[in-house]
This record gives C-alpha cells, sequence and structure tokens, in this order.
C-alpha cells in the first residue's frame, strides 16, 4: 500500500467568463460522452444474451444446431439460415470493452478538467462553510452530545481502518472525522470563549478569540517553564540545506529539508539545530533585493522559540498577542539582522506553526516589512487579517487536522488561493506519472498509467497510514495542482517567481533559544532581547 | 373421401422448416402461423440478429461523432500543463478508437448480414 494525494484548487484569481464557460462546457460534454460511451458498453455486452434469446426461438432448426453458419439449402428445398453466434459474441465483447476504455477515459478527462479550473469550488466552499457552522452550532448548543458522536466516529473510524490495515493505527480516527474538523474546532472554541450558538453562526474566529483568552494564562506560565529572555543568533551550515528557490515547489522543499534536519529525521551533516530558520537574499540584474524566508514548524524542545504554547498566542486574535509569541519575535528579529530592507519584496513560507507566524508577521508588520507572499503548508490561518496586498498560497490536507484548528475555510478570493489535498491509498504498484525538469512526462504504472494525474504520489509513504501533517503530504498536494495545469496556481506561481526574482545571494541561517533572564550574564550581546517591546507588547 | 395432406409440408414442419415462401407474410413477420405451415424461425432469428447489431453499429457512430465534438472542445481550451498535454494526446486516441470501433461495430452488423441476416 502507497499513500497519494489529490488536489483541489480553491480561490485565486478569477478566470475569464469565457475561459470558464468554455471549459465547463467541455466537461460537460466529455461527461455526457462517458455517459452514453458506457450505456454503448452495456448494450454491446448484452447483445450476445439478445442474440442467443433470437436464436431459441429457432432450437430445431439443422443449421442453427449444427453450429454452421451461412446459408443451408435443405434436403426439400428449404433454406435454413445460422449466424456465427460464436463470433459475433467475440466481437461484441470486445466492442463493449473498447466502450468502457472510451468512457472511462472521458470521465478522467473531465475530471482533470474540473479540478484545474475549479469548476465547483464555490460550491464546495460553501458546502463546507454550511457543514462548519452547522457542526459549530451543534457543537456550542450540545458539546455533550457532539463529543459523544464525534468520540464514537472517531472510534469507529479507527477500528475500522485499523482491521483493515491489520494492525492498531489512531490515524484512522483522524481520517473519519476530518470532514467536522473545522466545526468542532469553532463549536468548542466558542464554548471557551463564551460565544453563543447563534452569535456563533454570523462569525468564523472563535477559535482565535478563544486563543487570546487562553494564553493570557498559558503565555507567562510557559515563560516561567522555558524563561522568558528571547535569544537570537546567527549561525554557520556545513551544508547547503535550503538551496537556491524559484518556485513554491522547491520553497516546499528546502523547509522540508531545514524542517527534518532540525528534528534529526534526516541527517544533511549541517551542524543545524532545532529552533533554526534560513533567511535568503536574491538580488536581480537591477542590483535590487528580495527576501525569501524559510520557517519550519513547532519542534517542541524545551528551550526552543517554536514550542506548543507559542501556537496558541499565534492564534490569537489580538495582534500584540501574536506577535508576542517567541517564534514570531525571533523571526522579525532575524529578518532585522539579516538587513530586510523595510521596502524590499519579502516571500515567507513556513510550514505549521512556521505558516501561522508568517502569516502573524504579514498581518501584524506590514509597517515594517513588505511582505509580498506568503506560502503556508499546513497552517491554521484562515482569520489572520493578512493585507490583500499580500498573496497567501496555503496547502492544506484533508485529514491532518493542524489546518483545521482556525475552524474556518480560507477566504477564497484572488489573492488567497488554498490547495487542498485529500489522502488516499492505493496499491505498491500504482506509480503516477512523473514531471521531470525539463518538462518531460515519464509515465505512470498500474493506476496512475490508466488514470494519469488522478493523483500524486506522497514520497517514502509506502505502507501504514501516516499522521498527513507532514511536509511531504503537502508537496504533494502541490505538485498534484501544479501538474493539474490550474491557471489560478500558475498565477500564484508567477506572483511567487516574481518577488524572488534574481539570483541567490546568501542564505543565512538564525537560532533562537528561550532562557531565563536571570541567568544572562550583565551586558549580554546583541540578540538577546526580543521585538515585543519595539512593537509595544513586553508583557 | 380421403383427406389430402401435403407431406412436404408436414416433413418439412415436423423438422421445423418449411419451403421457402410457405406460409410466410414478409421478411421480419411475427404472425403466429397454423402448425402445419410453420416458418423454420431461423430466418427471423438471423434478421432480427441483425437488425440488433445494426442499431448498435448505428449508436456507435453517432456517438463516435459526438465524442469527436466534445475533443475538438477540449482542445479550444488554454488549459496547459503535464496534465493537459496527456489528457489531450488520450482525448485524441479514444477519438480515434471510437471512430475505429464504429467501423468494427458496422463490420460485425455485415458479417451478420453476410450470413443471411439482411435477407
Amino acid at each position: 500500500m502507497r499513500w497519494v494525494v489529490s488536489s483541489q484548487v480553491v480561490g485565486g484569481r478569477a478566470y475569464a467568463t469565457a475561459s470558464i464557460e468554455e471549459s465547463a462546457a467541455a466537461a460537460a460534454a466529455l461527461n455526457e460522452q462517458a455517459g452514453a460511451w458506457r450505456a454503448l458498453a452495456v448494450s454491446f455486452a448484452a447483445a450476445p444474451l439478445t442474440l442467443q434469446g433470437q436464436r431459441a426461438g429457432a432450437a430445431l432448426c439443422p443449421a442453427m444446431t449444427s453450429g454452421t453458419s451461412g446459408v443451408h439449402p435443405d434436403a426439400g428445398g428449404g433454406v435454413h439460415v445460422a449466424l456465427p453466434y460464436e463470433r459475433l459474441r467475440e466481437r461484441c465483447e470486445d466492442h463493449a470493452r473498447v466502450c468502457r476504455d472510451v468512457a472511462g477515459q472521458a470521465e478522467h478527462a473531465a475530471e482533470l478538467l474540473i479540478r484545474a479550473y475549479s469548476l465547483y469550488s464555490e460550491a464546495e466552499l460553501t458546502t463546507t462553510r454550511l457543514v462548519d457552522e452547522l457542526v459549530q452550532f451543534a457543537t456550542a448548543a450540545f458539546p455533550g452530545h457532539v463529543a459523544l458522536a464525534a468520540g464514537s466516529l472517531a472510534v469507529g473510524g479507527a477500528i475500522g481502518g485499523s482491521l483493515a490495515e491489520g494492525g492498531p493505527n489512531g490515524m484512522y480516527a483522524l481520517e473519519a472525522t476530518a470532514w467536522a474538523h473545522e466545526g468542532l474546532m469553532a463549536g468548542f472554541a466558542a464554548l471557551v470563549g463564551g460565544v453563543g450558538p447563534v452569535r456563533g453562526l454570523r462569525s468564523t474566529d472563535e477559535v482565535n478569540g478563544a486563543a487570546t483568552g487562553v494564553a493570557r494564562v498559558t503565555a507567562p506560565l510557559y515563560a516561567l517553564v522555558q524563561g522568558d529572555t528571547l535569544t537570537v543568533r546567527q549561525v554557520e551550515s556545513r551544508t547547503d540545506v535550503v538551496r537556491e528557490a524559484h518556485s513554491v515547489a522547491d520553497a516546499l522543499e528546502n523547509l522540508r529539508r531545514l524542517g527534518e534536519e532540525r528534528l534529526g529525521k534526516i541527517d544533511l551533516d549541517s551542524g543545524l539545530e532545532h529552533g533554526t530558520i534560513a533567511i535568503q537574499e536574491y538580488r536581480a540584474a537591477d542590483g535590487s533585493s528580495s527576501w525569501l524566508v524559510t520557517i519550519p514548524g513547532t519542534d517542541g524542545k524545551p528551550d526552543s522559540p517554536f514550542g506548543w504554547p507559542q501556537n496558541v498566542e499565534l492564534m490569537s486574535d489580538d495582534g500584540e498577542r501574536r506577535m508576542h509569541a517567541a517564534s514570531a519575535r525571533m523571526v522579525v528579529e532575524a529578518m532585522e539582522r539579516a538587513g530586510i530592507g523595510a521596502d524590499e519584496p519579502v516571500a515567507l513560507v513556513g510550514h505549521s506553526q512556521g505558516g501561522i507566524v508568517a502569516a502573524a508577521i504579514a498581518s501584524d508588520m506590514a509597517d515594517r516589512f513588505a511582505i509580498d507572499h506568503v506560502v503556508t503548508a499546513g497552517s491554521p490561518v484562515a482569520n489572520h487579517p493578512i493585507p490583500d496586498r499580500t498573496w497567501v498560497t496555503s496547502v492544506e490536507v484533508g485529514d491532518e487536522l493542524v489546518a483545521a484548528l482556525d475552524g474556518a475555510p480560507n477566504p477564497a478570493s484572488d489573492t488567497w488561493l488554498t490547495v487542498r489535498g485529500e489522502v488516499a491509498a492505493v496499491g505498491d504498484g500504482d506509480v503516477a506519472p512523473t514531471v521531470t525538469q525539463d518538462g518531460a512526462c515519464v509515465p505512470g504504472t498500474g493506476a496512475g498509467e490508466a488514470r494519469p494525474f488522478a493523483w500524486a504520489n506522497v514520497a517514502d509513504s509506502q505502507g501504514d497510514k501516516q499522521i498527513s501533517h507532514w511536509l511531504k503530504y503537502h508537496q504533494a498536494a502541490y505538485r498534484h495542482a501544479t501538474d493539474l495545469g490550474s491557471p489560478a496556481l500558475d498565477r500564484h506561481e508567477e506572483h511567487f517567481r516574481d518577488v524572488i526574482d534574481g539570483k541567490l545571494v546568501a542564505t543565512t541561517y538564525w537560532q533562537g533559544r528561550m532562557v531565563d533572564a536571570r541567568t544572562l550574564a550583565p551586558g549580554a550581546p546583541p540578540g538577546m532581547t526580543g521585538v515585543a517591546d519595539a512593537i509595544g507588547g513586553g508583557r | 373421401m380421403g383427406i389430402a395432406i401435403n407431406t412436404t409440408s408436414l416433413l418439412a414442419a415436423s423438422a421445423g422448416t418449411t419451403p421457402p415462401g410457405a406460409g410466410q407474410t414478409g421478411a421480419g413477420s411475427q404472425t403466429p402461423q397454423p402448425a402445419l405451415h410453420q416458418p423454420c424461425r431461423c430466418a427471423q432469428a438471423a434478421r432480427d440478429g441483425y437488425g440488433t447489431l445494426a442499431g448498435l453499429a448505428r449508436t456507435a457512430r453517432s456517438d463516435a461523432d459526438a465524442l469527436a465534438g466534445a475533443v475538438r472542445l477540449c482542445a479550444g481550451l488554454d488549459w496547459t500543463g503535464a496534465a493537459a498535454n496527456l489528457c489531450r494526446e488520450r482525448l485524441d486516441e479514444i477519438g480515434r478508437a471510437a471512430a475505429a470501433l464504429a467501423d468494427q461495430a458496422e463490420g460485425t452488423a455485415r458479417i451478420a448480414a453476410m450470413a443471411g441476416g439482411a435477407a
């Protein structure tokens, strides 16, 4: 068993009406033809039976019983006729097979077209919002009942999936409840935040409101545990962990390398540790600089600014609270010390907490940095007030849970595009086609050949179901959306490329640590500060 | 006075056959015939079989033409990328396969016709 992701693109710059109408007409025509050819396949498959029924009416005919086809005069001067029934049966079965193949290919082409042009994405987004609000209402109004129902669904999913897989695997609980994650989060957040069920129907940011209240308690407590002072220092890498990037896919790959290297999941011999981000400077032909900041997710180490409690602060609906999160302060400080100018274009790419940090900086530091593009992978950022000038490309996976912690689907606008991936299992021999650097297409195998580009394979995913929050799932989702040829995604990709136009000049790595202020020596070196004071949030 | 019996018809009837023209009321007739003049049903079965296959061949031709129209619609889109290229390639292939299928279906009907189904 291997795991694959199929994607849908929501949002992005609207297409020309003519283009939408043409693609919708083509998809409808292909679907209609798929139906017609499937019906014809059934007719051809049934034809031998029909012929046999007709033949049975002349069961005593000597020509029929002899099975010899052709016209046979009999001794009495009569003429008997028999069709070559066996040959006709074979031909009809062959025709039925061709018809089924034509129908399958037409249907597959229609499906790809619908996905590429996001033809039904608005309707699906509306449905998602409706389901979210209903689940939220039910959760806020009948929390006990909903908790019981959700728990039963999760347990049932886990048991069913585990039985099918042949071993216990709790990941199936997430899969079974994926459709309700956002609504449940919003509902329970409404309870925490004191938002009534009816009032909750008119808003989408219950989680962020609740996060503000929770962070008021957890942030000071966690500061007592891990220290209240942030230190940021530039560190050297022995190897090129984050390499030159000219596309979102490149940036996501760098993000994966840095994230996994600092967690020790891979060994690139870089010497980089937890709490590390990368900042790259690109220089265009005219001499101007642009920047790409790579921000991995939560590492959960005791002295890391990317701990678990920081997520709560980052989810707050209060800008000052968001920028008080150690991870956000660390990235801002690193950006300032790297020398990013106020009017120099910046692209931020982040996974999980890294994406929330990117969204928070775009929302709250717009007067300090020119954040032109944010790429988030598996980050709950639907309610962050990111200004319109910042393009957002979000990648989310259906059952990863983390991306649904915002309790709402992402906005769909010209500048905010979301690639939504759904995970599925295929056979070991089912490999999707791949596109090489020079654009050549390497055919897939098995189902990947029969239905090319129906999905993209997740790298190194053979075996049991894993948590789909790992970045390789988002990479597969983005790759599938790219392969589909979505014009909306192409525009976002082009915008991202324009932001970091030019040649890579330098890559610097920055490491953050949380320390207790009482342990710092008097006159500590620069970097052992926070930006909270600078933005007035020194709490 | 004896009863005149058409022995040829009787023998033929016992074998489920009848001389050409005897008891026939026209091609495709389903009208029940008197027992002694029952025509052999083989010719009718062949004609029905041919009719079935010829009908399917006509549908296949019509569907192939309609599919060609849908393929042309797709070819005119501004859709680009790996999936688009492969999709167009596959659609061209199934367009050709559909036209070939229509030819073959007509060939199948022709086989039935030549075996006497079109008589």
